[in-house]
């Protein structure tokens, strides 16, 4: 059978040559000089990987299917991919690439528009068991059957972005962060069935070494769960929790006694906030500066605490209590050039200003752009 | 004496060379500062003493010949000067790295056994871009791969990547060919395995154009007409011919805005751009879903399959000979226009067919 189809491959080839578009300006047939390499598939499979590397990932996966040199070493080598140029056979792509490349690592599959389904986030987990950075954003279709699948199968993931994927339940997830344990960084923006006090409750138990989480608009959101993964996650880093309106200060106060390496938080909307939870913020960076001494004896004063927040539209707070947030965090600031405390809409707080904002204003007696 | 002393001395007196001996035999000395300029023999020289006389020579891979090596040491010769602005050793990178697909292959290699990683850098990226864009066939033919995939494995991953309407094409003619070939075969034979092969090939194709993944059972949910398997696979050639014909329409259809828009937006993006090609190639399978839902009904006489035989022969020859000139045409047309998405009804795909008719 392949000998007949060998036979005719060289017809066809012959028939075929007329056709084709390309010259590549060599003849045709296979020449041999008498030294040094012939054929491309001399080349070590690295040479071919690095030139791979340098292709988009359409290019790449269409020199996949070049010949079996080169699907070999493309499917053993590659480890990131990005589909989200796909606009309407993502899914089909999916299934057809990933019992090949099962090597995958990271995995880009945004999408504009909702393609994606859940057999083909089956078939991802069901060949892909190395991959650690996963984003399926904005996949409307999925469901939890997929978080189910991605559990089972993709232990070893630590990124996981799950935005605007509305479908998913609280269970499902909760479910998948007793399997992915390594997981380090969470989206969870507009999932709002899912990011519940239970999921968070479930986060906090096993996903221990979290060190960033977007809550954006996940209105189910309590201090119960904030508490939970404030106690269980110590090393968050980043929190996001706009749109998270039933938060209140004792959210913040867990927070600011248990993540002490937290860099980023976002209060935006949070309307239950009040200066207590400014004060505690405050508090836990003295309290804890002098056994965090150490640590920060390398790097600069600034490296540790708060670098950025925003409490947009947290109209319950005061200009002191802020002011002295600001002091207590240096790396926290006002001025035009690293504004990274943002008070937007909050009227009140107007005159708080960072360190280098005020000696700006001293020294060149010029107005200041307030926050905005 | 050792290499230290030699470099002191250098600037005033005499040139020190490096003895250098490639896999064929052959022995050539070079300067000592353009050899040294290559990780790899600059390590054979200080932890080895190689290379300081003929018999001592240091072996170079068997990666490297003489015309490839001469290459190199050209490139060394050039960049180890060190009073060279930056857009010099630029344009003169850009003006090295022309010369044939071959001899790049053969450069990238030599360099990477040499270690010499800038010239690997420079030529790997002449690799990429000579590869972007191509499809399989092109790429076998530039660099002389064997072509040893099965047909079902090359069209996989192909159905939802290509592009370009004319590698598309491309595929389903060589298909299509192949099929012909092998219905040859079967009439001597009369093997009715054979047929299967076929049907699993056109299925294939069948099911990108279908926007259905490569499996035969979806093929079979999706037609709705099963008789004896002769039918299907006229009806199969015949969808694929129309679908054919389809695109047929495309570089033809000046007079019709919707086409000759997607035709200039897929001629613009093959000359650059690639952001817009996947819109387009999107809207090309929308083309192909409702195509082939109007298609069940399909009966075929051998005259008209004939004539839709002949049809493709034409385009293909056409295609070959016309497109420069065409592309021309098409993009003066197609300029910045939306492609027209086509709604799923019986009249779009009534509309299809009289098109052909006319034709």
């Amino acid at each position: 059978m392949i000998g007949e189809a060998k036979v005719g491959n060289e017809d066809l080839n012959l028939c075929f040559e007329k056709l084709m578009m390309v010259a590549a300006g060599n003849s045709e047939g296979v020449k041999m000089n008498s030294v040094g390499i012939t054929e491309w598939k001399d080349i070590p499979v690295e040479l071919l990987l690095r030139i791979v590397s340098l292709l988009d990932d359409q290019t790449a996966i269409v020199a996949s299917s070049v010949c079996s040199g080169w699907r070999d070493a493309i499917c053993l080598g590659l480890t990131q991919l990005c589909l989200s140029w796909c606009r309407k056979n993502m899914n089909n792509l999916v299934l057809s690439l990933a019992p090949k490349f099962t090597r995958l690592q990271t995995l880009i599959l945004r999408q504009e528009n909702p393609q994606l389904e859940d057999n083909a986030v089956e078939s991802i987990s069901k060949f892909c068991h190395d991959l650690q950075d996963l984003d399926l954003s904005k996949s409307f279709k999925l469901s939890d059957r997929s978080l189910y699948a991605l559990a089972r199968g993709c232990p070893n993931l630590k990124k996981l972005n799950i935005s605007g994927c509305t479908s998913f339940s609280d269970e499902a997830l909760a479910y998948l962060t007793n399997f992915c344990r390594k997981l380090k960084i969470l989206n969870l923006c507009g999932c709002v069935k899912a990011a519940t006090d239970h999921a968070l409750q479930a986060i906090g138990r096993n996903c221990n070494m979290l060190q960033s989480l977007n809550l954006g608009w996940c209105d189910n959101v309590g201090d119960l769960g904030v508490m939970s993964l404030a106690y269980g996650c110590h090393d968050l880093r980043c929190l996001d929790l706009c749109g998270c309106v039933r938060i209140t200060d004792d959210s913040v106060i867990a927070l600011a006694n248990e993540c002490l390496h937290l860099r980023s938080l976002g209060l935006y909307y949070c309307r239950n906030i009040t200066d207590r939870a400014m004060y505690s913020l405050a508090h836990s960076r003295v309290k804890n500066k002098g056994s965090m001494w150490e640590s920060s004896m390398k790097g600069r004063y600034e490296d540790d605490g708060l670098k950025s927040l925003n409490i947009s539209q947290c109209t319950a707070l005061t200009p002191s209590a802020v002011q002295a947030l600001c002091d207590t965090f240096p790396a926290l600031h006002t001025c035009s050039g690293r504004h990274s405390l943002v008070m937007s809409g909050c009227l009140n707080l107007t005159s708080v200003h960072c360190a280098c904002a005020v000696q700006a204003h001293r020294t060149f007696n010029t107005i200041f752009h307030t926050a905005h | 004496m050792s290499e230290v002393d030699m470099a002191v001395i250098k600037p005033e007196m005499m040139k020190s060379y490096i003895w250098l001996q490639t896999a064929d035999g052959s022995i050539q000395q070079v300067e000592q500062e353009v050899a040294m300029f290559c990780p790899m023999i600059c390590h054979e020289v200080i932890q080895k003493g190689m290379g300081s006389s003929k018999n001592y020579a240091i072996s170079l891979p068997q990666r490297v010949n003489p015309a490839m090596l001469s290459l190199i040491l050209d490139y060394c010769r050039f960049h180890q000067v060190p009073g060279r602005s930056n857009k010099e050793r630029k344009s003169f990178d850009e003006k090295f790295i022309r010369m044939d697909t071959k001899r790049l292959c053969e450069l990238t290699s030599a360099a990477d056994s040499l270690q010499l990683k800038p010239l690997v850098d420079l030529t790997s990226r002449a690799l990429a871009r000579i590869i972007e864009g191509k499809s399989p066939e092109e790429i076998r033919e530039i660099f002389h791969l064997p072509d040893d995939l099965t047909e079902e494995e090359k069209l996989e991953p192909l159905k939802n990547t290509t592009d370009d309407p004319r590698i598309r094409l491309l595929n389903r003619l060589y298909a299509k060919k192949r099929k012909e070939l092998k219905e040859r075969q079967k009439l001597k034979n009369i093997e009715v395995e054979e047929e299967r092969v076929d049907d699993r090939s056109v299925d294939d194709l069948l099911s990108f154009i279908n926007g259905d993944n490569g499996d035969s059972k979806g093929i079979k949910n999706s037609k709705s007409k099963k008789k004896n398997r002769r039918r299907k696979d006229q009806q199969k050639t015949t969808s694929a011919n129309e679908a054919i014909k389809n695109h047929n329409k495309e570089p033809n259809g000046l007079n019709q805005v919707c086409h000759s828009a997607e035709v200039g937006q897929k001629v613009r993006a093959g000359v650059g751009a690639t952001s817009n090609l996947h819109d387009v190639e999107d809207n090309i399978f929308d083309n192909k879903n409702e195509l082939d839902d109007g298609d069940i009904d399909d009966e075929i006489d051998p005259a008209l399959k004939e004539k839709i035989d002949r049809e493709v022969e034409d385009f293909a020859r056409r295609l070959n000979s016309d497109w420069p000139e065409r592309m021309q045409e098409i993009l003066s047309f197609g300029h910045e226009r939306k492609p027209v998405h086509f709604s799923l009804n019986g009249n779009g795909s009534l509309r299809r067919y009289a098109n052909s008719e006319q034709r």
